[in-house]
């Protein structure tokens, strides 16, 4: 999980994500970051995010992103 | 829908660019910040061509008729029909295929026709063409295409909050009856439902334009405001286009690994990325570049990539085409056909 909020972190340094429940919501994340957000995760974890998986319920959260990450291949603990 | 055509071609394709070309470092506020250069090199945002203040499709139109009636790549005695499929209309009325038609004193019997399209106005304005075709068998169709929301005329304008990807463009396409060892083969699908996706809400009957829309229209400052939910019309692309795509490749009796390229409507270069990827094609089939060398035109992007991106391997050789434009409507129309040896296939810079 802390790698995932450091990577949120340096995306949007101005927003506490740890004090987050819904990045989406609270508007910390727009699809703008959404976009951005997938081309580091790709090459983080040297994965191809399905197109049909850019929605913003699948970044509203660590949890939700780690799940994500794993749906497509990526080698990441949930905890 | 489903159709199938035969014997027809497209033997020309023109593309118009405006003379002024914004460039993101110049208009864009703290362009080298990281969220902007990351959305640059991800998104593909970069230069893009504006008209003038003053400047109008038709008059852009006009001014690559001239070129080619003057370069003698066309000849007004074998003009049969005029389809225009854009969204940048000068007037209500009269249309801007009836200006060409008048400015270019064509005969009577020229049928002329508008079409209000967006992303999608080039594949359908060839589904039109292709059908017209069936009754003007010794004739071309002019199929006119492009937009210019971005008409800047102002040279001191501020810089734009958040990097900005329109751009003006027209195109000239000619098609013509022509024996063709391929069938052509395309689909047309809408989704009305979610209609509002992308949404240009004032300037119609419904809601004409505010005071304050009208005064930057009198003063010549762009006021197509186009609004979009992002999401809907990203996951729009996704879920339904390999499936047209695919589909259209069975009735074509065509695989993927056969089709020499994809022109598609350029949206943005992450969006093509993952469409390409859903379809099972290389990115190298898929020229993905248009919105960052000279902005998102909606219906001329087809053939602006026709004459920036593939113009030579379209002069020189037959290429199993897969054509898709997608958009407001939602509408989503694709075509697999041959297109190559063409007569003209270019870019020109206008004075406007």
């Amino acid at each position: 999980m802390e790698e995932i909020y450091l990577i949120l972190e340096d995306l949007r340094p101005e927003f506490s994500f740890r004090e987050s429940d819904n990045f989406v919501e609270d508007g910390y994340l727009d699809s703008f970051d959404i976009v951005s957000l997938v081309s580091i995760l790709e090459e983080k974890y040297n994965i191809i995010i399905d197109g049909l998986d850019v929605l913003p319920e699948n970044f509203e959260s660590v949890e939700a992103i780690i799940k994500l990450i794993q749906k497509n291949g990526g080698n990441i603990q949930s905890i | 829908m489903y159709f199938e055509f035969e014997d027809k071609q497209i033997t020309g394709v023109l593309s118009i660019l405006p003379q002024y070309e914004s460039v993101f470092e110049d208009e864009t506020e703290n362009p080298f910040d990281s969220k902007n250069r990351r959305l640059r090199k991800i998104i593909g945002f970069g230069n893009r061509r504006r008209v003038k203040g003053d400047t109008t499709l038709s008059d852009m139109l006009l001014y690559g008729m001239n070129h080619l009636i003057n370069t003698g790549k066309l000849k007004k005695e074998d003009i049969g029909a005029i389809v225009v499929a854009t969204l940048s209309q000068d007037y209500l009325l009269p249309q801007v295929s009836m200006i060409l038609h008048g400015e270019l004193e064509l005969s009577k019997d020229v049928f002329c026709i508008d079409t209000p399209q967006a992303c999608a106005g080039f594949t359908m304005g060839l589904i039109e063409a292709f059908m017209l075709l069936e009754h003007i068998k010794d004739k071309k169709v002019i199929l006119c295409t492009g937009e210019i929301f971005n008409r800047k005329s102002d040279p001191n304008e501020p810089k734009f909050a958040h990097p900005s990807f329109g751009g003006d463009v027209a195109n000239i396409t000619i098609i013509e009856n022509k024996i063709q060892k391929r069938k052509i083969f395309a689909s047309v699908y809408n989704n009305g439902k979610d209609r509002n996706a992308l949404f240009i809400k004032y300037g119609g009957f419904k809601y004409p334009m505010t005071e304050e829309q009208l005064a930057a229209q009198t003063n010549n400052i762009p006021t197509m405001g186009v609004e979009m939910d992002g999401s809907t019309v990203f996951n729009f692309v996704q879920k339904e286009l390999p499936d047209a795509i695919k589909e259209l490749m069975v009735e074509a009796n065509v695989l993927a690994e056969n089709i020499d390229w994809c022109l598609f409507h350029q949206p943005n270069k992450f969006m093509l990325q993952k469409l390409a990827e859903r379809i099972g094609v290389p990115y190298s089939k898929v020229p993905m570049d248009i919105t960052e060398k000279l902005g998102n035109s909606d219906s001329g992007t087809i053939p602006i990539v026709m004459t920036t991106d593939v113009s030579k391997d379209l002069l020189e050789k037959d290429n199993t085409c897969c054509l898709s434009g997608f958009g407001g409507g939602l509408t989503w129309v694709s075509i697999i056909m041959d297109i190559g040896n063409l007569d003209f296939c270019e870019n020109i810079i206008s004075n406007l």
